[in-house]
């Protein structure tokens, strides 16, 4: 059977950015609740660093000749994770050594959605093209 | 846990936490002159206490840090004395002592936890957003 996603190289990477994002997401919501907790540190990753990873990851799989079996899908999701934790530089204005950054955090919080936003609207972009080439082969 | 159940999960959770503080500085503030309570005593301003709180983890490993409050803490601060001996709870010289609660720091304490509030409606409504983007996924035509 013929496997026209999980061997599009641009949906699998809009996939792994998808997936990227929403675990930044689940940090970033972790931050901004915590954002009062005494002795809290700021967990975060880079975005660019991990994206990076997974890319090279997917140029190692994404062979024509495997394409098409069965198995092939397994890691699309399964991006592993980045443990990146750069130390956010302590906030000299408060004394509970939390170190939240309101404004950065909610920077991030809009950069993400729109990472993810972006991502999706390529993804349905290409599956459209995808549709439009069976569409056409069918005339 | 879904990643997206996930993160609604922690907004909430810093929701509550800072609906608690508001109403604990609603409390203080109504009983700002409270010179009877039921421990006796004029009423002590009360804090809630902030701690992260580990709601579980997502497929992908990630740790789901949600934020609690594990108690709410009486402060110890002096109270304010004012003199005003016609008071039925004035002491001996004539000083009563009104709860250590100061309005402005209640004020500024509101503000702040309504900051906080928003910070996490903001991250709900982010994904929100993303979900609706990811439904559109479906809509190939």
């Amino acid at each position: 059977m013929f496997d026209l996603v999980s061997g599009n190289s641009m949906i699998q990477m809009m996939d792994r950015s998808m997936t990227l994002a929403t675990r930044r997401m689940t940090l970033i919501a972790a931050n901004l609740a915590n954002i009062d907790t005494p002795n809290y540190h700021t967990q975060d990753f880079s975005f660019e660093k991990a994206f990076k990873q997974s890319m090279a990851e997917l140029d190692g799989q994404l062979s024509p000749t495997s394409s098409s079996l069965p198995s092939y899908f397994p890691s699309a999701s399964t991006a592993t994770v980045p443990t990146t934790n750069d130390d956010a530089p302590p906030a000299y204005e408060r004394n509970d050594l939390n170190d939240v950054n309101l404004d950065q955090q909610t920077e991030l919080l809009a950069k993400t959605q729109n990472i993810y936003q972006l991502s999706s609207e390529f993804a349905q972009n290409e599956l459209r093209t995808v549709l439009g080439a069976i569409r056409d082969a069918g005339k | 846990m879904s990643t997206f159940d996930a993160i609604k999960d922690i907004a909430a959770s810093g929701m509550s936490a800072q609906r608690l503080r508001v109403q604990l500085a609603a409390s203080n503030i109504a009983n700002a002159e409270t010179t009877r309570t039921a421990d006796g005593g004029p009423y002590r301003r009360k804090e809630p206490i902030f701690q992260t709180l580990l709601l579980g983890e997502t497929q992908e490993g990630v740790p789901v840090t949600g934020v609690q409050v594990t108690g709410v803490q009486q402060s110890n601060d002096p109270f304010i004395p004012k003199y005003d001996p016609s008071h039925p709870d004035a002491d001996a010289n004539g000083v009563v002592n009104f709860p250590n609660v100061n309005p402005v720091d209640e004020m500024v304490n509101m503000t702040e936890a309504g900051r906080s509030f928003e910070a996490s409606v903001a991250v709900i409504r982010a994904v929100r957003t993303m979900e609706l983007s990811a439904q559109d996924l479906l809509r190939v035509q």
